[in-house]
């Protein structure tokens, strides 16, 4: 089950994606996936990585990168984001 | 007399080369920078004629600090083959034998000529690289060392490595203005002197690379099934005060594979890559790493490009080391390019925009670490190379 604050976490994913590849038209139905949503691409990839950290606050290394595919799993690797792993 | 720039932020031992590979680009006028202990000053030169700009150029050290390393993420090498032993005792600087001996000669900065015996080596290199080739039924090609513009602008190479590209121009289609050219046109020791209202704008570049060829070659197409090529080119690299004798050259010719397809294709060619070159270096005989690295991306996005680079580990580079220096020296690279080129290029699979990769293979910088290896006397060589150089 989905509880208000993870409801909440995805839904700041999911503006921050938004505002770091400038989608228009998306609205809260639209699945949001690197590969497939246009502009998230390798180049698109950073813009989405750094609007994430600066929505949280943190600053994820380069080996997690690539787990951040989607908002369920970005949600998975923040909520694991050790403070070991936090930079900032 | 010596100048210093003040850094807002201490330079991270692991990009300390990357900063001072950065600094001759800064001005013209900046001679022997270097990165002072505790890593947050750096000592510089004014050359004569830049003396009143020794605050603007430390302003600029200081930016280029600032920029790579804010946003720096510390990353993780991976080694994925290695081989620790050096084949002899030999720890000289090979270039001035080889002057000696005829087999070099420089003709400028990052310009040499080679002699028969480097030819004889960087040949096996060659013969050995298109076996591997055959392994992965590469077809031969060819392409030009001209580069259009159109092609580096397409896949963005343009902005992401401006330092060190080699514009191309002629002189411009007009009879009065190669008269004045003829007229005037001399060697001033330093470069040529001329009305530069003659020189035509730039259609094309010296080419930095040679898969970029293909993925033109492919432009706008569907592949019907996945393509590996191989080709042979003179690339060129402008380096500045980083263009160090055979380790770092302006001109230089490299070998390359390359694959493109599906994902899954180019990252099983990959792995039969590392395997394949691993096994080329111990027929060399070379001490040799196989490690992830990234590309000297400019300075305003390096941090970001590089995280990415090393986060998804899509580049290798074979580096062997150089026991006269002590440092290690990239003799080639393997590189995954996900669906960068795939999608610069409009090149489409079954599955999606097209995958690529490549391997390449520096010959002069291989020839290089193999003789500060081995020695530049042949009887001290592998068996394998010596029956090449005898047989052919």
């Amino acid at each position: 089950m989905t509880t208000k604050t993870e409801a909440g976490i995805e839904q700041r994913i999911r503006e921050a994606i938004i505002r770091a590849l400038r989608v228009p038209g998306v609205d809260s139905s639209t699945p949001l996936q690197m590969g497939s949503t246009p502009g998230w691409d390798s180049m698109g990839h950073m813009s989405v990585v750094m609007e994430i950290e600066k929505e949280f606050g943190v600053r994820l290394p380069p080996y997690r990168l690539p787990e951040l595919v989607d908002i369920p799993s970005i949600a998975k690797t923040l909520e694991t984001t050790s403070p070991q792993g936090r930079f900032n | 007399m010596t100048s210093f720039a003040d850094l807002e932020t201490v330079v991270p031992a692991e990009l300390s080369d990357e900063f001072l590979k950065r600094l001759p680009y800064l001005s013209e006028g900046l001679g022997n920078p270097r990165l002072l202990p505790g890593a947050s000053r750096v000592a510089f030169e004014l050359r004569p004629g830049f003396e009143d700009q020794a605050e603007a150029v430390a302003g600029r050290i200081s930016e280029v600090a600032f920029k790579l390393c804010a946003n720096h993420r510390p990353g993780i090498t991976k080694i994925l083959a290695k081989q620790d032993s050096l084949p002899s005792t030999f720890r000289e600087d090979p270039h001035p034998l080889l002057i000696e001996q005829g087999e070099i000669v420089e003709f400028g900065r990052g310009r040499f000529g080679l002699g028969p015996k480097l030819m004889a080596l960087t040949e096996f290199f060659e013969v050995r690289a298109r076996q591997m080739a055959r392994e992965f039924q590469a077809e031969p090609r060819s392409f030009p060392s001209l580069i259009g513009a159109d092609v580096l602008d397409r896949c963005r190479y343009l902005k992401n490595f401006p330092s060190s590209l080699n514009l191309v121009c002629h002189l411009r289609e007009d009879h009065s203005l190669l008269q004045e050219f003829a007229r005037s046109v001399h060697w001033d020791g330093k470069q040529l002197v001329y009305n530069p209202a003659a020189s035509s704008g730039v259609e094309c570049l010296l080419s930095p690379s040679v898969c970029f060829h293909w993925y033109m070659w492919l432009k706008d197409s569907r592949l019907a099934h996945p393509r590996a090529i191989t080709a042979l080119g003179k690339c060129f690299r402008y380096e500045s005060a980083n263009l160090t004798g055979l380790e770092r050259l302006w001109d230089f010719s490299m070998r390359e594979i390359v694959f493109i397809g599906p994902a899954k294709y180019v990252l099983n060619q990959r792995t039969a890559l590392v395997s394949l070159s691993a096994h080329l270096l111990d027929e060399l005989g070379m001490a040799y790493e196989i490690t992830t690295a990234t590309d000297p991306f400019f300075v305003d996005s390096y941090a970001v490009q590089a995280a990415y680079q090393n986060g998804f580990e899509l580049k290798h580079e074979l580096l062997a080391p150089l026991p006269y220096s002590g440092r290690k020296l990239a003799v080639g690279s393997i590189n995954y390019h996900q669906d960068f080129f795939g999608r610069s290029f409009a090149i489409e699979t079954n599955d999606g925009p097209a995958h690529t990769g490549c391997i390449g293979f520096g010959y002069e910088r291989l020839a290089l670490a193999f003789l500060a290896q081995h020695g530049v006397d042949e009887k001290n060589w592998p068996d394998a190379v010596r029956r090449h150089l005898h047989e052919g």
